[in-house]
């Protein structure tokens, strides 16, 4: 293990900020620093500013993670500052204890405008690759509660915040490679990683469903991306696969869109999302990075796009759960749905999965002064993953 | 389903002290979990809110109500006394009439006084459910004055073998009154956020 560590940091799509240099000082057995130097290009990086390197070890040992997360704030004029996250650089290990830096750092300023919190991480573990999605703003439950987070704050400079990811072995982590043929396209002692490319794929994809008969109107309302799954697919060389539920790459913070259903219609909400594909690069621990011949597309964003696809099979209620109401009803579960088998790619059947939030709220309306009666798939309409109309 | 009467003050005697009771077997089936309905109605009207169901964890269990509390938001509502009815009802729930107290022939067996009233368990063959059919309240309300008022949730007070516990129903209300009976569509809004000093629990109980 190294003492130290230098890893230079791009600054790609952050004009302004000039070229970074980081220095990780890793002193094994001990609380481990993280000291941010920016060099002296840009006049708001002049300030070295410390900040923590969350570690409850103080070690790089194979299997964990770590990640250099800055948010950048800057104020432009009045108001609330404008803050951008942008990853400047990876740390890896791998499973033979070696420290080493990512080879590649992540742009993710130039992926897209927007000030989402973005992602990731990597490492080669012993329990193979994984990926992290980093969301600081999200519900603890949904990703962020293996992240420690900490912020430091220059004299002059902007703010910087670290993440340290959890052990690979996290449940909220999203395995880079399935274990198939496909798992190690590197073979065992290359170190895969993701190249983003600039090609994408859209799809329609699935996330809710109900069913209204003669006495009722629903509006289903679907708001921000942030309890979205959609499966990864793996092709190339050595053939496609699924790999696995990730989140996208840029969450949707605001937007959405409400569905409403007339009476007697039984209909699905589709989204459009993008995929973009990461192509899957190797580096040995000796020798030249190669390109695998294998690549990923890995759920991107939601374009804002989305359809009602009518004419659904009916949805079955769960005995006993039929209710009676007589007003406007709201139903927000903490259910979770999944769809399978509505689309694919690479002849890959895929999935979703949404989380039921108040962000995804499904409304009934009565249209008859004597009311109308609901039931759940699964239970009592208020816990049912789905909801409908029934007589 | 009478409880005891010493239980109950003790109970309220506890909720007026300041402290908060723990969360205990009785609750929603799922925390985060969260419905409601609103409507337009006129200044006098009484009505039923029948939407919230709460379930004891354990089949085994017995827990006595010793208070339902409204969690009121504005003026123009008044708490008139809440009843229940058990999992042997006819329909899962009825969630509004347009009276107090409500007709018990709509459930098909009697209806009790909520204060008091002894809930159990679900065993697993009565219900196909998978927290079993529970417990629904049938609280009463006055709406007293013009403008919009809502309930934010219920706070249910109960013992459970001498000790006090506290649950949060995470089910809303949303009235909006007027003086004269309101013409065309109603355009109420519901109430969506359960903004409570804490979230609906779920029933829970560590042996």
């Amino acid at each position: 293990m190294p003492e130290s560590m230098q890893v230079v940091g791009r600054n790609s799509g952050s004009p302004g900020l000039g070229r970074r240099l980081l220095t990780v000082a890793v002193a094994s057995g001990l609380a481990a620093t993280l000291t941010v130097s920016p060099a002296a290009t840009a006049a708001e990086d002049t300030a070295a500013i410390p900040v923590s390197l969350i570690s409850d070890e103080g070690d790089v040992v194979a299997g964990r993670d770590i990640g250099v997360f800055a948010e950048i704030a800057t104020t432009s004029g009045a108001g609330e500052p404008e803050i951008r996250y942008e990853l400047l650089e990876t740390l890896a290990t791998t499973s033979r204890g070696l420290a080493e830096v990512s080879p590649r750092s992540v742009d993710r300023a130039s992926e897209l405008a927007g000030d989402d919190p973005t992602l990731l991480l990597f490492s080669a573990g012993p329990e193979g690759l994984l990926m992290h999605y980093v969301d600081p703003d999200a519900d603890p439950v949904d990703g962020v509660d293996h992240a420690a987070t900490r912020a430091g704050r220059g004299a002059q400079g902007p703010a910087r915040q670290v993440l340290r990811l959890g052990a690979p072995s996290s449940a909220d982590g999203d395995t880079l490679f399935a274990a198939s043929s496909t798992s190690s396209p590197c073979g065992p002692t290359g170190g895969p990683s993701l190249r983003a490319t600039s090609t994408y794929t859209r799809r329609w994809v699935p996330f809710q469903r109900t069913q209204t008969l003669g006495k009722t109107r629903a509006t289903y309302s679907w708001e921000t991306t942030s309890n979205t799954k959609i499966d990864v697919a793996t092709d190339g060389k050595f053939g496609a696969a699924k790999v696995g539920l990730a989140a996208s790459s840029t969450n949707t913070t605001s937007g959405g869109w409400s569905s409403a259903l007339p009476t007697n219609t039984s209909r699905r909400v589709d989204a459009d999302w993008e995929y973009r594909r990461h192509d899957i690069w190797c580096t040995p621990l000796t020798g030249p990075q190669y390109y695998s011949g294998q690549w990923q597309w890995r759920p991107h964003r939601w374009t804002a796009g989305n359809r009602n696809v009518n004419s659904q099979p009916a949805l079955t209620c769960k005995s006993g759960t039929r209710v009676k109401i007589s007003n406007t009803t709201w139903v927000a579960q903490s259910t979770t749905v999944d769809y399978s088998g509505y689309f694919s790619i690479a002849g890959v059947s895929l999935k979703s999965q949404q989380k039921n939030s108040s962000s995804h709220k499904l409304s009934f309306q009565p249209t008859t002064s004597t009311g109308a009666h609901l039931c759940g798939t699964t239970d009592y309409p208020v816990s049912s993953a789905q909801v409908r109309e029934t007589t | 389903m009478r409880g005891s009467a010493a239980v109950t003050l003790l109970v309220l005697a506890a909720a007026c002290s300041g402290s908060t009771p723990p969360a205990g077997p009785l609750g929603q089936t799922d925390a985060g979990e969260a419905w409601g309905w609103s409507r337009t109605v006129e200044v006098g009207q009484q009505f039923t809110d029948g939407q919230p169901l709460i379930f004891v964890a354990d089949p085994t269990l017995e827990v006595t109500i010793a208070a339902v509390e409204p969690l009121i938001a504005g003026d123009g509502l008044r708490h008139l006394g809440t009843s229940i009815v058990g999992p042997d009802r006819a329909t899962g729930l009825v969630q509004y009439f347009d009276s107090w107290p409500p007709p018990s022939a709509d459930f098909g067996v009697p209806l009790d006084d909520a204060t008091g009233a002894r809930l159990h368990g679900a065993d697993d063959t009565e219900t196909d459910l998978p927290n079993g059919a529970g417990w629904e309240l049938l609280a009463g309300f006055e709406v007293t004055g013009a403008g919009r008022s809502t309930v934010q949730g219920y706070r249910v007070l109960y013992e459970h073998e001498g000790r006090r516990y506290s649950t949060v129903l995470g089910t809303t209300v949303a009235i909006c009154a007027e003086e004269q009976a309101p013409v065309g569509p109603d355009e109420c809004e519901p109430e969506y956020e359960v903004r409570l000093d804490h979230q609906p629990t779920p029933p829970t109980w560590e042996r």
